[in-house]
């Protein structure tokens, strides 16, 4: 018995290292800027349609040992991202233009790490710059030049990309999980927040996934977990069931990891249709409950979009068997647009638009297949890894894939042939 | 980091000792005398070293706290037992906080009631106990008139250094600082408590 004790007590410093050692804090990754806001300072804007115009495949000229041999270029909003095959880069770039040549802007990350700097590309007039900024696409002639840096020093390497072919015109689904992406991977913006969300698209996304609980007094708010917890709020009282809380409370007592508040699904909702040209958003339902209050901003926002001549499709998650009956059993089951996660059976009998498969499960190209002749489509989730998303492109038969790593995936999608 | 550093090196000196005593009592026997039960009761002074990442009113980080140990061990050096007891942690009052809803009244307090597995080694009256365990963590708010109490469990642990002397045969009083961490929450308090020790057999 003495030696056991003796045994227990040498044994529990070890165990204390360990917990102390386990204790990690997600700490952002400092994103830099150019000091002074750069040479955009100097440029005056530039329509998006304008930069639209030079989305495609692009070949590396210079710069292969860090952008790989291809690197794909896409505009969205008011940004321009370029997504590298190596090391999963993601640059996004502001631009503007000085006399007749663009420039762009902006930071570099690798996605799945936590090296980053500062990138500066120009397209010149004779590498496109003219016909492009008169609306015309002369693409063999488009070349971005420029350098990018590490941490926040001056950009140094010289980088070279021409074009090479345009993006596919066919439409897939890339959606971003969280709104966009997870705490863990030290995003400048929360996970379920309403700046993740505008964020989404420059990473590579078109669509997003978000996670909806209901307050104790029935307000839907985004927010993933069952419990409060550090690694998702600031604010020391914000402990246990997040059901508990009433909307005013956690308003005012709990922030977001980054500062930001908890948002409503009105405020997500209104913030994808006006600030973002999103066209997907995937409500992950966390509970039945939350049909009730999501169904009506559902057909509310759906409304809203086809007013304002958007493609905007809001799908209702059901992701358990709780949440299929009640689905099935309100007024509005069977007309609106859902997702379902369970069997083809299931998908049938809730009349879910799209059936959203586990991707554990493999490429099941015959249930994808016969989904698509009914009329419905399959999303996979959540695949992260280059080695996983390709034999589901190469399947052919699905219609989108939920990713943490939106770039990631748009990469393999687009140079997918 | 660097308080959570000074008591893993204080952690590895009780282990290295534990070691020590226990090559000692392989060859000498007769310093060991027999096993006994200890109860523990002691009571002070709290304060919640973590700084609070946003303060919404009048900020308490401090108050009377308890703690409850029952050891079993030998009566020269080693013990284990279980600790529980009570800690305040903060609490929070404001009444007219501005908010989004308008200016709202605000109380909120934050406690523990710690379960820990607990080791101790003593030697002169001098006891260095550590346990590792969860902490029943309950907030308390009330924001606009409505209040919700909420728990969890938490991972979390506690280090602490105190003195006792005898008074009676089979009690002894003493002095305790001690060291308790939630880790889950990253909250962190330190404590000065006057303790009362009765051996049960």
């Amino acid at each position: 018995m003495r030696h056991t004790i003796t045994t227990l007590f040498r044994l529990m410093p070890l165990l204390l290292v360990v917990l102390l050692g386990s204790c990690s804090m997600d700490s952002g990754v400092n994103i830099p800027g150019f000091p002074s806001g750069g040479r955009l300072t100097e440029t005056i804007p530039v329509q998006p349609d304008i930069v639209r115009l030079l989305d495609g495949i692009y070949t590396v000229i210079e710069g292969s040992d860090r952008m790989g041999k291809t690197v794909v270029v896409k505009a969205s909003g008011n940004t321009l991202s370029i997504f590298t095959g190596k090391n999963a880069g993601l640059f996004v770039l502001h631009y503007g233009r000085i006399d007749s040549a663009l420039i762009f802007e902006g930071s570099w990350r690798y996605t799945q790490g936590s090296e980053t700097g500062l990138a500066r590309f120009s397209m010149p007039t004779e590498n496109g710059g003219i016909s492009l900024l008169n609306g015309t696409r002369s693409a063999t002639s488009f070349v971005l030049r420029g350098t990018i840096g590490d941490g926040s020093s001056e950009p140094s390497t010289p980088i070279t990309v021409q074009f090479d072919r345009p993006l596919k015109a066919a439409p897939f689904a890339i959606i971003a999980h969280r709104g966009g992406g997870r705490n863990s991977d030290r995003l400048a913006e929360s996970e379920n927040s309403l700046g993740i969300i505008q964020l989404a698209e420059g990473f590579g996304a078109n669509g997003i996934e978000i996670d909806v609980r209901l307050t104790s007094n029935g307000v839907p708010i985004l927010f993933h977990d069952e419990n409060f917890s550090p690694r998702l709020v600031n604010g020391e009282y914000c402990i246990g069931p997040v059901a508990n809380y009433t909307f005013m409370q956690i308003r005012t007592l709990c922030t977001l990891k980054n500062g930001e508040v908890v948002p409503t699904l009105r405020e997500a909702l209104d913030v994808v249709l006006n600030k973002t040209t999103l066209s997907l958003v995937w409500l992950d339902c966390k509970s039945p409950a939350v049909l009730a209050a999501a169904g009506p901003l559902q057909q509310e926002y759906k409304q809203k979009a086809i007013t304002q001549g958007r493609s905007l499709t809001i799908l209702l998650g059901l992701s358990t068997e709780e949440l299929v009956t009640e689905y099935t059993n309100m007024h509005f089951g069977g007309s609106t647009d859902a997702l379902c996660e369970l069997t083809l059976d299931d998908v049938r009998n809730t009349n879910a638009r799209v059936w959203a498969p586990r991707w554990t499960l493999g490429p099941l190209p015959a249930d994808a297949a016969q989904m698509r002749a009914e009329g419905r489509r399959t999303f996979v989730w959540t695949l992260d890894q280059r080695e996983f998303i390709l034999p589901f492109l190469q399947d052919g038969q699905i219609d989108g894939i939920l990713t943490n790593y939106p770039s990631l995936v748009a990469f393999e999608y687009y140079v997918f042939q | 980091m660097s308080f959570n550093k000074s008591i893993i090196i204080v952690l590895l000196a009780c282990a290295y000792a534990g070691r020590a005593y226990a090559q000692q009592t392989q060859t000498d026997t007769s310093t060991v005398s027999r096993f006994r039960m200890v109860i523990e009761i002691g009571g002070g002074y709290s304060y919640k070293i973590t700084e609070p990442k946003q303060t919404l009113g009048t900020y308490t980080r401090d108050g009377i706290s308890g703690t409850i140990r029952l050891k079993w061990g030998t009566s020269a050096l080693l013990g284990v037992g279980i600790e529980t007891g009570w800690m305040p942690i903060s609490g929070t009052t404001n009444s007219s906080l501005a908010s989004e809803f308008g200016p709202v009244d605000l109380k909120a307090s934050l406690t523990a009631i710690p379960l820990l597995a607990l080791f101790s080694l003593q030697r002169f009256g001098v006891q260095l106990h550590s346990g590792i365990g969860y902490y029943r963590v309950n907030s308390r708010v009330t924001v606009g008139g409505s209040t919700n109490e909420s728990s969890e469990w938490d991972l979390g642990f506690m280090a602490a250094l105190g003195y006792a002397r005898p008074v009676f045969n089979e009690h002894r009083i003493g002095v305790e600082l001690k060291y308790n961490n939630i880790t889950e929450q990253q909250v962190s308090t330190i404590s000065v408590h006057v303790r009362f020790l009765y051996r049960l057999f």
